[in-house]
Protein backbone atom coordinates (compact mmCIF):
# COMPACT_ATOMS: atom_id res chain seq x y z
CA UNK A 1 0.00 0.00 0.00
CA UNK A 2 1.60 3.21 -1.00
CA UNK A 3 1.61 6.73 1.00
CA UNK A 4 -1.40 8.20 -1.09
CA UNK A 5 -3.36 5.03 0.08
CA UNK A 6 -2.68 5.85 3.36
CA UNK A 7 -3.74 8.87 3.78
CA UNK A 8 -6.98 8.19 1.96
CA UNK A 9 -7.81 5.51 4.11
CA UNK A 10 -6.98 7.51 7.65
CA UNK A 11 -10.81 8.22 8.33
CA UNK A 12 -12.16 4.28 7.99
CA UNK A 13 -9.54 3.72 10.49
CA UNK A 14 -10.58 6.58 12.43
CA UNK A 15 -14.44 4.98 12.71
CA UNK A 16 -12.67 1.20 13.34
CA UNK A 17 -10.83 2.62 16.41
CA UNK A 18 -13.62 4.47 17.43
CA UNK A 19 -15.92 1.64 17.18
CA UNK A 20 -13.46 -1.07 18.49
CA UNK A 21 -12.52 1.48 21.36
CA UNK A 22 -16.37 2.00 22.48
CA UNK A 23 -16.48 -2.31 22.20
CA UNK A 24 -13.92 -2.63 24.61
CA UNK A 25 -14.23 0.14 26.37
CA UNK A 26 -17.75 -1.82 27.90
CA UNK A 27 -15.27 -4.58 28.54
CA UNK A 28 -14.15 -4.61 32.25
CA UNK A 29 -12.62 -6.56 34.75
CA UNK A 30 -13.55 -7.35 38.55
CA UNK A 31 -16.41 -8.89 40.32
CA UNK A 32 -20.61 -8.43 39.19
CA UNK A 33 -23.36 -7.29 40.55
CA UNK A 34 -27.02 -7.86 39.19
CA UNK A 35 -30.07 -9.88 39.82
CA UNK A 36 -30.16 -13.88 38.43
CA UNK A 37 -28.05 -16.75 39.44
CA UNK A 38 -27.62 -19.82 37.86
CA UNK A 39 -26.45 -21.71 40.26
CA UNK A 40 -24.84 -24.85 39.23
CA UNK A 41 -24.86 -26.78 42.93
CA UNK A 42 -26.97 -30.45 42.56
CA UNK A 43 -28.82 -29.20 46.24
CA UNK A 44 -28.76 -25.73 46.36
CA UNK A 45 -32.08 -24.10 46.33
CA UNK A 46 -32.02 -20.16 46.11
CA UNK A 47 -34.40 -17.98 47.92
CA UNK A 48 -35.09 -14.18 47.83
CA UNK A 49 -32.92 -11.93 49.18
CA UNK A 50 -33.64 -12.14 52.60
CA UNK A 51 -32.55 -10.49 55.68
CA UNK A 52 -29.49 -12.18 57.21
CA UNK A 53 -30.02 -13.94 60.22
CA UNK A 54 -27.96 -12.63 62.36
CA UNK A 55 -24.90 -15.00 62.13
CA UNK A 56 -27.43 -17.20 64.03
CA UNK A 57 -25.13 -20.06 62.97
CA UNK A 58 -26.41 -22.91 65.21
CA UNK A 59 -23.57 -24.80 65.63
CA UNK A 60 -23.46 -28.66 66.48
CA UNK A 61 -24.09 -28.00 70.04
CA UNK A 62 -22.01 -30.93 71.28
CA UNK A 63 -21.13 -33.94 69.78
CA UNK A 64 -22.48 -34.87 66.83
CA UNK A 65 -23.99 -38.59 67.12
CA UNK A 66 -25.28 -38.14 63.76
CA UNK A 67 -26.19 -41.61 62.82
CA UNK A 68 -29.60 -41.72 65.02
CA UNK A 69 -31.57 -38.41 64.14
CA UNK A 70 -31.27 -36.69 60.81
CA UNK A 71 -29.57 -33.78 60.76
CA UNK A 72 -32.29 -30.71 60.60
CA UNK A 73 -30.29 -28.22 62.50
CA UNK A 74 -29.71 -25.26 60.40
CA UNK A 75 -26.44 -23.31 59.81
CA UNK A 76 -25.78 -20.03 58.17
CA UNK A 77 -22.92 -18.88 56.66
CA UNK A 78 -22.51 -15.38 56.19
CA UNK A 79 -20.83 -13.42 53.13
CA UNK A 80 -19.45 -9.98 53.29
CA UNK A 81 -17.20 -7.67 52.48
CA UNK A 82 -15.48 -10.48 50.26
CA UNK A 83 -15.02 -12.60 53.51
CA UNK A 84 -17.12 -15.69 54.75
CA UNK A 85 -17.97 -16.44 58.09
CA UNK A 86 -18.48 -19.87 59.01
CA UNK A 87 -19.39 -21.85 61.96
CA UNK A 88 -16.99 -23.66 63.94
CA UNK A 89 -18.67 -26.95 63.03
CA UNK A 90 -21.68 -28.24 61.22
CA UNK A 91 -23.65 -31.70 62.08
CA UNK A 92 -23.33 -33.92 58.78
CA UNK A 93 -26.39 -33.44 56.55
CA UNK A 94 -27.37 -30.16 58.22
CA UNK A 95 -29.00 -27.67 56.34
CA UNK A 96 -27.14 -24.88 55.71
CA UNK A 97 -27.96 -21.59 54.86
CA UNK A 98 -25.29 -19.10 52.59
CA UNK A 99 -26.85 -15.13 53.36
CA UNK A 100 -24.56 -12.87 50.31
CA UNK A 101 -24.37 -9.63 51.75
CA UNK A 102 -22.29 -8.28 49.10
CA UNK A 103 -23.23 -6.69 46.20
CA UNK A 104 -21.82 -8.91 43.98
CA UNK A 105 -22.14 -12.46 43.56
CA UNK A 106 -20.12 -15.58 45.47
CA UNK A 107 -20.00 -19.01 45.25
CA UNK A 108 -19.44 -21.52 47.68
CA UNK A 109 -17.68 -24.68 46.44
CA UNK A 110 -15.72 -27.39 48.15
CA UNK A 111 -11.57 -26.98 46.98
CA UNK A 112 -11.67 -31.05 45.95
CA UNK A 113 -14.10 -33.42 44.85
CA UNK A 114 -18.33 -32.42 44.46
CA UNK A 115 -19.16 -32.02 47.91
CA UNK A 116 -20.89 -28.88 47.63
CA UNK A 117 -20.82 -26.29 44.73
CA UNK A 118 -23.42 -23.45 45.06
CA UNK A 119 -23.88 -20.06 43.67
CA UNK A 120 -25.29 -16.95 46.08
CA UNK A 121 -26.20 -14.11 43.67
CA UNK A 122 -26.07 -10.63 45.69
CA UNK A 123 -28.17 -9.79 48.56
CA UNK A 124 -29.89 -14.04 48.06
CA UNK A 125 -29.68 -17.17 50.55
CA UNK A 126 -28.98 -20.38 49.27
CA UNK A 127 -29.13 -23.22 51.14
CA UNK A 128 -27.48 -26.83 51.06
CA UNK A 129 -26.64 -30.14 52.60
CA UNK A 130 -23.48 -30.01 54.39
CA UNK A 131 -21.41 -33.57 53.40
CA UNK A 132 -22.35 -36.65 54.84
CA UNK A 133 -18.63 -37.46 55.58
CA UNK A 134 -17.31 -35.92 58.88
CA UNK A 135 -14.03 -34.39 57.88
CA UNK A 136 -12.85 -30.45 56.91
CA UNK A 137 -13.82 -29.12 53.82
CA UNK A 138 -11.96 -26.64 52.29
CA UNK A 139 -13.98 -24.29 49.77
CA UNK A 140 -13.41 -21.17 48.21
CA UNK A 141 -15.59 -18.57 46.11
CA UNK A 142 -15.02 -19.37 42.39
CA UNK A 143 -15.01 -15.65 41.23
CA UNK A 144 -12.95 -14.50 43.93
CA UNK A 145 -10.26 -17.00 44.77
CA UNK A 146 -8.45 -15.52 47.46
CA UNK A 147 -12.21 -15.71 49.76
CA UNK A 148 -11.08 -18.78 51.27
CA UNK A 149 -12.15 -20.87 54.13
CA UNK A 150 -13.23 -24.21 55.22
CA UNK A 151 -16.20 -25.86 56.70
CA UNK A 152 -15.72 -28.81 59.35
CA UNK A 153 -18.54 -31.41 59.41
CA UNK A 154 -18.85 -33.58 62.54
CA UNK B 1 13.56 2.67 15.80
CA UNK B 2 15.06 -0.01 13.40
CA UNK B 3 13.31 -2.79 11.76
CA UNK B 4 13.81 -5.54 14.28
CA UNK B 5 13.06 -3.23 17.22
CA UNK B 6 9.84 -2.12 15.59
CA UNK B 7 8.81 -6.37 14.79
CA UNK B 8 10.05 -6.98 18.25
CA UNK B 9 7.88 -4.17 20.05
CA UNK B 10 5.17 -5.56 17.84
CA UNK B 11 5.66 -8.85 18.88
CA UNK B 12 5.33 -7.83 22.53
CA UNK B 13 2.56 -6.13 22.26
CA UNK B 14 0.67 -8.16 20.60
CA UNK B 15 1.47 -10.97 22.91
CA UNK B 16 0.70 -9.08 26.16
CA UNK B 17 -2.37 -8.24 24.05
CA UNK B 18 -2.85 -12.56 23.74
CA UNK B 19 -2.21 -13.20 27.14
CA UNK B 20 -5.27 -10.52 27.84
CA UNK B 21 -7.59 -11.83 25.78
CA UNK B 22 -6.95 -15.53 26.73
CA UNK B 23 -7.25 -14.50 30.89
CA UNK B 24 -10.41 -12.67 29.81
CA UNK B 25 -11.62 -15.91 27.85
CA UNK B 26 -10.78 -17.67 30.60
CA UNK B 27 -12.34 -16.27 33.78
CA UNK B 28 -16.04 -14.90 31.57
CA UNK B 29 -17.78 -17.80 33.20
CA UNK B 30 -16.91 -17.36 36.47
CA UNK B 31 -17.60 -13.61 36.39
CA UNK B 32 -20.77 -13.92 34.83
CA UNK B 33 -21.16 -15.48 38.37
CA UNK B 34 -20.18 -12.96 40.40
CA UNK B 35 -21.58 -10.51 37.66
CA UNK B 36 -25.02 -11.81 36.30
CA UNK B 37 -26.66 -8.54 36.06
CA UNK B 38 -27.11 -5.96 32.94
CA UNK B 39 -25.56 -7.44 30.47
CA UNK B 40 -23.31 -9.44 32.55
CA UNK B 41 -19.88 -9.42 33.42
CA UNK B 42 -19.22 -12.93 31.26
CA UNK B 43 -20.35 -11.13 28.17
CA UNK B 44 -18.25 -8.10 28.92
CA UNK B 45 -15.30 -10.05 29.32
CA UNK B 46 -16.10 -11.77 25.70
CA UNK B 47 -16.03 -8.81 24.37
CA UNK B 48 -12.69 -7.55 25.79
CA UNK B 49 -11.21 -10.94 24.98
CA UNK B 50 -12.55 -10.63 21.25
CA UNK B 51 -11.24 -6.86 21.13
CA UNK B 52 -7.91 -8.04 22.21
CA UNK B 53 -7.77 -10.89 19.56
CA UNK B 54 -8.37 -8.58 16.94
CA UNK B 55 -6.35 -5.68 17.79
CA UNK B 56 -3.48 -8.68 18.62
CA UNK B 57 -3.66 -9.77 15.12
CA UNK B 58 -4.49 -6.10 13.25
CA UNK B 59 -1.07 -5.29 14.87
CA UNK B 60 0.81 -8.48 13.53
CA UNK B 61 -0.26 -8.25 10.47
CA UNK B 62 0.00 -4.00 9.60
CA UNK B 63 2.70 -2.79 12.21
CA UNK B 64 1.77 0.58 11.40
CA UNK B 65 0.67 3.06 13.29
CA UNK B 66 -2.95 2.47 13.52
CA UNK B 67 -2.59 -0.77 14.62
CA UNK B 68 -0.23 0.31 17.35
CA UNK B 69 -3.26 3.11 18.39
CA UNK B 70 -5.66 0.31 18.48
CA UNK B 71 -4.02 -1.66 20.62
CA UNK B 72 -3.67 0.88 22.85
CA UNK B 73 -6.83 1.61 23.32
CA UNK B 74 -7.82 -1.92 23.98
CA UNK B 75 -5.08 -2.52 26.22
CA UNK B 76 -6.01 0.47 27.93
CA UNK B 77 -9.83 -0.29 28.04
CA UNK B 78 -9.25 -3.05 30.09
CA UNK B 79 -6.06 -1.68 32.11
CA UNK B 80 -8.34 1.24 33.32
CA UNK B 81 -11.26 -0.61 34.55
CA UNK B 82 -9.43 -3.34 36.17
CA UNK B 83 -8.05 -0.95 38.31
CA UNK B 84 -10.48 0.95 38.97
CA UNK B 85 -13.09 -1.95 39.92
CA UNK B 86 -10.11 -3.04 42.13
CA UNK B 87 -10.19 0.28 44.70
CA UNK B 88 -13.52 1.54 43.78
CA UNK B 89 -16.96 0.10 44.57
CA UNK B 90 -18.73 1.36 40.99
CA UNK B 91 -22.30 0.95 41.03
CA UNK B 92 -24.14 -0.97 38.28
CA UNK B 93 -23.98 1.87 35.55
CA UNK B 94 -27.08 0.66 32.84
CA UNK B 95 -26.11 -2.31 31.66
CA UNK B 96 -23.18 -2.50 32.92
CA UNK B 97 -23.17 -4.28 35.91
CA UNK B 98 -21.36 -3.47 38.88
CA UNK B 99 -17.84 -5.57 38.95
CA UNK B 100 -15.98 -4.33 42.52
CA UNK B 101 -13.41 -6.76 43.31
CA UNK B 102 -11.16 -5.71 46.02
CA UNK B 103 -8.72 -9.02 45.49
CA UNK B 104 -5.78 -10.10 43.26
CA UNK B 105 -6.06 -13.60 42.03
CA UNK B 106 -2.97 -14.67 40.19
CA UNK B 107 -4.72 -14.47 36.77
CA UNK B 108 -5.88 -10.61 37.30
CA UNK B 109 -2.46 -9.66 38.43
CA UNK B 110 -0.91 -11.51 35.05
CA UNK B 111 -4.24 -9.94 33.20
CA UNK B 112 -3.43 -6.55 34.55
CA UNK B 113 0.20 -6.38 34.10
CA UNK B 114 -0.07 -7.20 30.61
CA UNK B 115 -3.02 -4.87 29.73
CA UNK B 116 -0.46 -2.05 31.56
CA UNK B 117 2.64 -3.23 29.52
CA UNK B 118 0.59 -3.68 26.16
CA UNK B 119 -0.73 -0.04 26.51
CA UNK B 120 2.79 1.61 27.48
CA UNK B 121 4.44 -0.36 24.71
CA UNK B 122 1.73 0.33 22.44
CA UNK B 123 1.91 4.07 22.90
CA UNK B 124 5.95 3.85 22.13
CA UNK B 125 5.19 2.10 18.86
CA UNK B 126 2.73 5.09 18.34
CA UNK B 127 5.61 7.30 18.46
CA UNK B 128 8.06 5.20 16.90
CA UNK B 129 5.85 4.59 13.72
CA UNK B 130 5.13 8.47 13.86
CA UNK B 131 8.63 9.28 13.32
CA UNK B 132 9.74 6.93 10.95
CA UNK B 133 6.83 4.38 9.54
CA UNK B 134 7.90 0.94 9.74
CA UNK B 135 7.36 -0.85 6.82
CA UNK B 136 8.85 0.07 3.63
CA UNK B 137 6.57 2.56 1.91
CA UNK B 138 7.68 3.85 -1.21
CA UNK B 139 7.54 8.01 -1.14
CA UNK B 140 4.73 9.30 -3.64
CA UNK B 141 6.69 11.01 -4.99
Amino acid sequence: MTGMDLTHARHPRRSAVALIGAVALLSACGGGDGGESSSTASTASTTSAASPSSQSASSSGGEASSSSAPAAEKVVITISDFAFSVPESVPAGAEISVTNNDSIGHTVTADSGDAFDVNVAPGATVTFAAPEKPGTYAFHCKPHPNMTSSLVVK
Amino acid sequence: MSRVGEVTLRLVVAAALAVDCVIHLMLADVIQLAAPGGVGGGNLFRAQALAAGLAAVLLLATGRRFAYVVAGLVALSAFVPVLLYTYVAVPALGPIPSMYDPTWSDDKLISAVCEGAAALLAAIGVAVTRRSPISSRPSPR
